[in-house]
């Protein structure tokens, strides 16, 4: 019995989870002259733009594929935005600028081929932080068009406590279930509770995601270390 | 004799009017670049003196691109003041946000952007412009930044109702001594040439609306033409 106990625990040690932190680094999406995909949002309203509750989802998109290299899930709005400026006339012309903080929320990497890869299939973190700014212009009282900066920053799952992500980007909202339904090859609705697929339904707005800088900082591979079978064996006796 | 000094004084005063300096206004509507109804661009903003990043005084120059300003120029409002809207930046990693009040400055559209409306470019003056900045910082150095940018304009010539709004992202994509050719240069508070530090990015993701214009010349009939000179 002693014996099945310590193969199996060899076996443990073989095989870890996490074989390689991702690489420590700055890397920039396609359109500003990186190698990292720009990529594609949705997000669900829960009672319309802006609203508490209202969910994120930002996938990849290489032309032809969503969320194949990353993908960024379920942070959610967790207070009333702060209107931050308004030039809003009184024929309903003019911009709005908010600040808006998001919560929770999840975020994962592709790891075999990407800049990043350290050696693990892929690699998942937590959000610890989410803001965005969003500039509104109106006409005759209408949004016609949105611009975000957002930034973020993650804590990977698996690896040292100091490893972790920083991204900031830019947003353009491209639509919304008000003019029509979600087109093809934007990402899914998501809800942040239970942080699952919705569907396509929504309601919520969608758009495009580039001007991607992304660090990765201060993740070390835990080395394991090789032990004999007699050194095992040792450990019993 | 005097009809036709008369007759001819009344010919050149039409000919003037038709070959007005506004032979008409921009058309009204709702502008998009990522549409493909005009081009994208490109920014250069000043340093000058001993400026830094996000300083008062610094100058925006962006042209639309490829073709330097040939659909749009934003030409020069300067930074009045910035406000930090928030910081999460501890041991110098993190994120910064900046709220940058400008002004001065005018916009300009070319004519034969998507707005064509018989001029050969449309003048308008800065009423506002606002600018959102967002960083990331690693290790106390600045390695990315995007912004929103917001502008809000009244066209000369033209009714004042006759506005240009509009919004649009921003990449930085360096900063120094102003790279040149395909980039716009870098100006100073009075717009000319001169500074040679700052930094530069592109502008793109652009609504503009047209809103409020109309004809500002005012047709006249023959005869309301004769009854000017009627004794």
């Amino acid at each position: 019995m002693k014996a099945v106990i310590l193969v199996l625990l060899s076996v443990l040690i073989a095989v870890p989870a996490f074989a390689g932190a991702p690489v420590n680094g700055t890397y920039k999406s396609t359109d500003i002259g990186g190698l990292m995909d720009p990529g594609r949002y949705s997000e669900l309203w829960f009672g319309g733009k802006l609203s508490v509750n209202n969910t994120l989802n930002e996938q990849s998109w290489d032309g032809s594929t969503l969320g194949a290299q990353w993908h960024w899930y379920c942070p959610w709005i967790s207070a009333a935005p702060t209107l931050l400026v308004s030039t809003v006339n009184g024929s309903g012309n003019g911009q709005k600028i908010w600040k808006v903080v998001y919560v929770g929320g999840y975020c994962w990497l592709n790891g075999p081929g990407e800049p990043w890869d350290g050696g693990d299939a892929a690699y998942t973190a937590t959000i610890n932080t989410w803001n965005a700014i969003v500039t509104e212009t109106y006409a005759s009282f209408v949004e016609v068009g949105t611009t975000r900066n957002h930034t973020a920053s993650a804590t990977f799952v698996g690896y040292n406590t100091k490893c972790m992500n920083l991204a900031v980007s830019n947003i353009e909202k491209r639509g919304d279930t008000n003019g029509g339904p979600l087109p093809a090859n934007y990402p899914d609705f998501w809800n942040w509770i239970g942080c699952s697929d919705v569907g396509t339904a929504g309601p919520g707005e969608w758009g495009d995601v580039d001007s991607i800088t992304f660090t990765i900082k201060g993740c070390e591979t835990v080395s394991t270390e090789s032990i004999s079978w007699g050194a095992v064996k040792a450990l019993y006796r | 004799m005097r009809n036709v000094i008369l007759v001819s004084i009344l010919a050149v005063v039409l000919a003037m009017g038709a070959v007005c300096a506004y032979a008409g206004p921009p058309v009204n509507g709702i502008y998009k670049s990522s549409d493909g109804d005009f081009n994208e661009g490109r920014e250069a903003s000043s340093w000058p003196g001993t400026n830094g990043f996000l300083s008062p005084g610094n100058v925006l120059h962006a042209l639309s691109y490829p073709k330097l300003g040939d659909d749009w120029k934003i030409l020069c409002p300067t930074v009045l003041d910035t406000l930090l809207i928030f910081s999460t930046v501890s041991a110098g990693t993190g994120h910064m946000s900046y709220l940058l009040t400008y002004t001065g400055g005018y916009i300009e559209l070319g004519g034969g952007g998507p707005w064509a409306g018989g001029d050969l470019v449309y003048t308008g003056v800065i009423d506002k412009y606002y600018e959102t900045r967002s960083m990331q910082f690693v290790d106390g150095t600045m390695v990315g930044s995007v912004s929103d940018h917001s502008v809000d304009a009244h066209i000369v010539g033209y009714p004042a109702s006759c506005v240009v709004f509009g919004i649009g992202n921003g990449v930085w994509l360096g900063s120094g001594a102003n790279p040149g050719g395909a980039y716009p240069d870098y100006r100073d508070s009075s717009c000319a040439a001169g500074p040679t530090n700052g930094h530069w990015g592109e502008i793109r993701d652009l609504t503009l609306t047209v809103q409020g214009c109309e004809v500002s010349t005012e047709r006249a009939t023959w005869g309301a033409v004769k009854a000017l000179y009627r004794d």
